[in-house]
């Protein structure tokens, strides 16, 4: 007794400032329900052309710290535990002091014209990598370097070829969206970044010539804390997914606002994958399923998901209505938002409740009645931009961009463009098309401009600028380059293949417009959860709620990064073996060259008397002899 | 009465520490003996694999081939992939021009995807390059490398290093762009040995030519094998009409051959590889180079290189009151990664052996259920007491 009374005491004074402490918190901040939560998510769409999209999204949160004062991101000392959040990033997030991460693969075009915009916010050929890193201690660029290396290891690619040449630093464009990011739209307008007491530092950096594959596949899978034993998923499946039309594989690392205020905070891991499906092309029909795309089945929800959906975008036919048919109809029936020309139908399947009554694999399957009707609605994006080079040979060239604004209002959109530094720019050479007429003043449409010069083995040029697209319009700008020889050793082993110069990047606020996939972006998942809970408290209480809704959808804004193709450029290329032929020829000459006057210099010629000469000299005399 | 109580306390676990101390503190002699013991024939504790392809272009889809049909052989025989070190020169895998998108196949029968579900490949594409791979060898890499990219072997790992690509006589094409000779790779391998990152090495080689490319190596322990001698060259298999190129070479065939039908468990040695070397199957001359290695080919088990089979010593002490392998052959059976050693002499003393089974039972805990029990239980009571102790003192003193 007498050991054990001052341990309880000892004990239940713990508890009680435990508890105090506890008050005192949830007196001035709101506390996360649950410390960890994982989401999973597919949505499908047809598209236009007959392929289908698909968009796979597993959302892992995880707790962290709540106020601005207190807030320090990815970088505190959070990662002590893991359950669903993956050690791997958390202790890169930590060991590099990473605020937010956003690294993409992608394999294909993504075809702007006829798709609309990807739900997967980057698009951009290749592999595309931006942080926002802390900057307290001054080591942003050793942090960097061991940031792209570590993740080199990590997904198995080249991305520690992102270094000094290739990296930069947008003035305008990627924006911190941990701090953009909330659903309530007033937030926006309120916070940027440099409210922050943290100096915080972007970082950015592609690869247009990464080839993305199964290796990139297998590490990006073992971050699901269900792999893809379980779940959403046990649909990827490496054959089907690369034999696609387009394939892009996403790790986003960001915070995000978990109330209006944005006092409470949570660590968001995004992972996505985007696939189209080209469903016609090995029979014609344009008929799929779920195991027809992908070859495998969904058996079970992953245990470890708060929420597991399948969501179908079902394509909206503008002369009759039902020429397909959704096999199985939802349960819960098929939301239609918008309405006319906006209209989009949705159909939701929650696989927590379907495999919470049967056993039975899921299947989805949509077939058409006939043949497909050409008259599913057409999408069309607001800015579609498209980059070129004009000129030939291989001394100069130029390059041309252009910008198509189809909205009838203008649109203020951010343009940046990196270009490595064996292409000189010259900026003199500027100038703006607008509608096919040369501008003069270029004021009214470039509002800020900044320009990084390269530095030849260094850093790349940068150009970006903040645009006021005119309404229904298209601008156009073009600019001159040379065209640098490159050292021997400087080329790559398939030097006449060409040099891949990166995409360029336009980013814009677009009015949230319903039917295109691009819908809410990475958001989406909160969008549709908050649509749902609306919509059932709409029918509980009239449709007051609704009509909320619409008016607060009147000024939501998607951003939106549209992604040009990327380019090859071939530069002048030397004849490889001439090293050796200089060699075999130096050598050849001073050979010749040194033996000769060699022999002019050193030896001593004289006349010499036949009968002595062997006597006096040496054989080279002896030889000198002859010659004479 | 309360000071006396404590120091007794104090004594007390004392004493419980210092039996705990004594009775793990072994001869170091007897230690080492255990370990030796433990150890392969070979001395080897570790497995590498560094699997290079070096050929860049779809028309060498074969050299990838070749290189991810060892990648598979050596995981299947238990190397995992943080010890395999794999470069590919090109991603054949997902080229527009594969007819089979994700997959690669070693044979026009394509009964098996070299590429699967699961693979890692640590250097990739322009990565490449003679730089790299001697950097990788000898260790001399950048501070920010990830550990995927580096060969951690110290002085008791085994190396399997098998190359393929387009060579010639003394040198080895990288990617169409640059050659590795084999004065480098030479000097590459004695500063491998000179820093101890090496116990033994398996250099193999499928390339024209590719006897050359071991003459110039000097270190000791390193066992050479190549696909053709000078002035030969190395040939495709042959081709599957549908990938449009060659799937496989000849030497990496017939070594597959072999090597399918090795497990874990095989006894097959390195002599019975090469003993299958045919000119007529090859139609190129295949050479072995063992001057520089110190065991007797016939005494070195193909899964000394290609598996990461360690030969863990289990029994011997055992089989005084209850031998193991008679009581439960079954724990041998789920367990293929210790397998003992036949051919393991018994010439320890048997107070060596009494120490062997007290560490074995620290060490794998898979002895004698009841002993290594007991043990726990003693490990468990004595914590609790000194546990216990040390909070009764506390309390006590406050």
């Amino acid at each position: 007794m007498r050991a054990s009374s001052p341990c309880l005491l000892l004990l239940s004074g713990a508890v009680l400032t435990l508890l105090a402490a506890a008050t005192t918190i949830t007196d001035t901040i709101p506390i996360l329900k649950a410390p960890e939560a994982f989401h999973e998510q597919l949505v499908l769409k047809p598209l236009n052309d007959g392929s289908v999209y698909s968009h796979f999204q597993f959302t892992t949160h995880i707790g962290t710290m709540m106020d601005d004062d207190h807030f320090d991101g990815a970088a505190s000392n959070l990662f002590k535990h893991y359950n669903l959040f993956p050690r791997s990033i958390g202790q890169i997030l930590h060991s590099f002091e990473v605020e937010e991460l956003h690294l993409t693969f992608t394999q294909g075009r993504w075809q702007y014209s006829d798709w609309g915009y990807p739900l997967a916010p980057s698009a951009g050929t290749g592999v595309e990598l931006w942080a926002w890193l802390n900057n307290d201690k001054r080591q942003i660029d050793e942090h960097w370097k061991g940031l792209t290396n570590t993740l080199s290891g990590l997904f198995c690619a080249s991305l520690n070829f992102i270094d000094d040449t290739i990296t930069t630093e947008p003035k305008l464009s990627f924006r911190n969206e941990g701090l953009y990011n909330t659903h309530s739209a007033p937030y926006i307008s309120t916070h940027n970044d440099n409210n922050s007491t943290i100096p915080r530092k972007l970082r950015y950096g592609s690869l247009p010539h990464e080839n993305v594959c199964t290796e990139n596949l297998t590490p990006w899978i073992k971050l699901l804390p269900c792999k893809s034993k379980a779940g959403i998923a046990s649909l990827l499946k490496s054959h089907k997914l690369f034999d696609t039309r387009f394939y892009s594989m996403a790790v986003h690392v960001r915070s995000v606002c978990e109330d209006e205020k944005c006092r409470v905070r949570s660590l968001e891991l995004v992972q996505t994958i985007t696939a189209v499906f080209d469903v016609a092309r090995h029979d014609g029909s344009f008929d799929w399923s779920i195991s027809s795309l992908f070859e495998r089945q969904i058996t079970q929800s992953c245990p470890l998901a708060s929420t597991s959906k399948v969501i179908v975008n079902l394509p909206q036919t503008t002369e009759i209505e039902n020429q397909y048919s959704l096999v199985p109809y939802p349960l819960q029936g098929i939301y239609s938002e918008g309405s006319g020309d906006k209209k989009q139908e949705v159909a939701v399947y929650d696989l927590k409740e379907t495999f919470a009554e049967t056993t039975t694999p899921f299947q989805l399957a949509l077939h058409w009645e006939g043949s497909r009707p050409k008259s599913v609605r057409a999408i069309t994006p607001g800015i579609v931009a498209h980059r070129y080079f004009t000129g030939f040979g291989q001394e100069r060239g130029g390059l041309a961009i252009e910008i198509r604004n189809h909205d009838s209002q203008d649109i203020e959109a951010v343009f940046l463009d990196t270009l490595p530094w064996y292409l000189k720019l010259y900026l003199h050479t500027f100038s703006i098309q607008l509608n096919g007429k040369t501008l003069d003043n270029q004021r009214d449409l470039v509002q800020k401009m900044f320009y990084q010069p390269a530095v030849d083995r260094s850093r790349p040029a940068v150009l970006e600028m903040a645009l006021k697209l005119p309404a229904d319009s298209l601008v156009k700008f073009t600019v001159s380059f040379d065209k640098v020889f490159l050292k021997y050793t400087e080329h790559r082993p398939d030097a006449n293949r060409g040099f891949d110069v990166g995409y360029a990047v336009l980013t814009a606020q677009l009015p949230r417009e319903q039917g295109q996939i691009g819908y809410g972006g990475l958001d989406h998942l909160r969008i549709y959860q908050e649509r749902e809970a609306g919509l059932v408290q709409g029918r509980r209480g009239g449709n007051s709620n609704q009509d909320k809704e619409k008016e607060g959808q009147e000024g939501v804004t998607d951003k939106i990064r549209v992604y040009t193709d990327t380019l090859l450029v071939s530069l002048p290329t030397p004849d490889f073996s001439m090293p050796y032929n200089v060699i075999t020829m130096t050598c050849t000459v001073i050979s010749l060259f040194f033996g000769s006057v060699f022999n002019l210099m050193m030896r001593n010629f004289e006349v010499v008397k036949p009968a002595s000469s062997s006597k006096k000299n040496g054989s080279g005399k002896g030889k000198a002899e002859k010659t004479e | 009465m309360k000071p006396t109580s404590i120091l007794g306390y104090i004594v007390a676990s004392v004493c419980l520490a210092t039996t705990l101390a004594i009775s793990v503190t072994t001869n170091k002699d007897d230690v080492e003996g255990f370990f030796a013991k433990s150890k392969s024939k070979s001395g080897h504790t570790n497995n590498w694999a560094v699997l290079v392809c070096t050929s860049r272009f779809w028309f060498n889809y074969r050299h990838i081939a070749n290189t991810l049909s060892m990648y598979r052989t050596v995981k299947r025989l238990g190397i995992p992939d943080s010890n395999i070190i794999m470069m590919l020169a090109d991603d054949v895998a997902c080229n527009s021009r594969n007819i089979f998108p994700a997959t690669v196949y070693n044979n026009r029968g394509r009964h098996l995807d070299l590429y699967g579900e699961n693979v890692e490949v640590d250097y990739r594409g322009y990565e490449v390059t003679v730089e790299n791979f001697i950097r990788l060898l000898t260790g001399r890499v950048a501070k920010e490398t990830p550990r995927s990219k580096r060969l951690m072997t110290d002085d008791q790992s085994n190396i399997l290093i098998f190359m393929t690509g387009h060579g010639g006589e003394e040198f080895l094409k990288f990617q169409d762009a640059e050659e590795i000779s084999a004065y480098d790779l030479g000097d590459a391998f004695q500063q491998m040995y000179e820093k101890k990152r090496y116990n033994e090495i398996l250099f193999m080689i499928d390339t024209c030519q590719a006897n050359t490319m071991y003459t110039k190596i000097h270190s000791p322990n390193i066992l050479a094998t190549g696909s053709s001698k000078l002035n030969e060259s190395s040939y495709s298999h042959h081709d599957d009409p549908d990938i449009g190129v060659a799937v496989i070479d000849r030497f990496t065939y017939y070594i597959l051959e072999v090597l399918e039908k090795v497990n874990m468990q095989s006894k097959a040695t390195l002599k019975d590889l090469f003993d299958t070397y045919d000119y007529n199957l090859l139609q190129s001359t295949p050479g072995v180079r063992d001057d520089l290695f110190n065991r007797p080919l016939d005494e070195v088990l193909l899964t000394d290189f290609f598996g990461n089979v360690q030969n863990v010593e289990l029994t011997e002490s055992k089989d005084v009151n209850n031998s193991l392998t008679e009581a439960d052959p079954a724990l041998v059976d789920s367990e293929p990664m210790f397998i003992e050693d036949p051919q393991a002499e018994n010439t320890s003393s048997p107070k060596q052996s009494a120490l062997w089974r007290q560490e074995q039972s620290h060490t794998f805990e898979i002895g004698n259920p009841d002993q290594s029990q007991t043990w726990r239980f003693v490990a468990f009571a004595v914590l609790s007491v000194a546990m216990g102790g040390a909070l009764f003192a506390g309390s006590a003193l406050v």
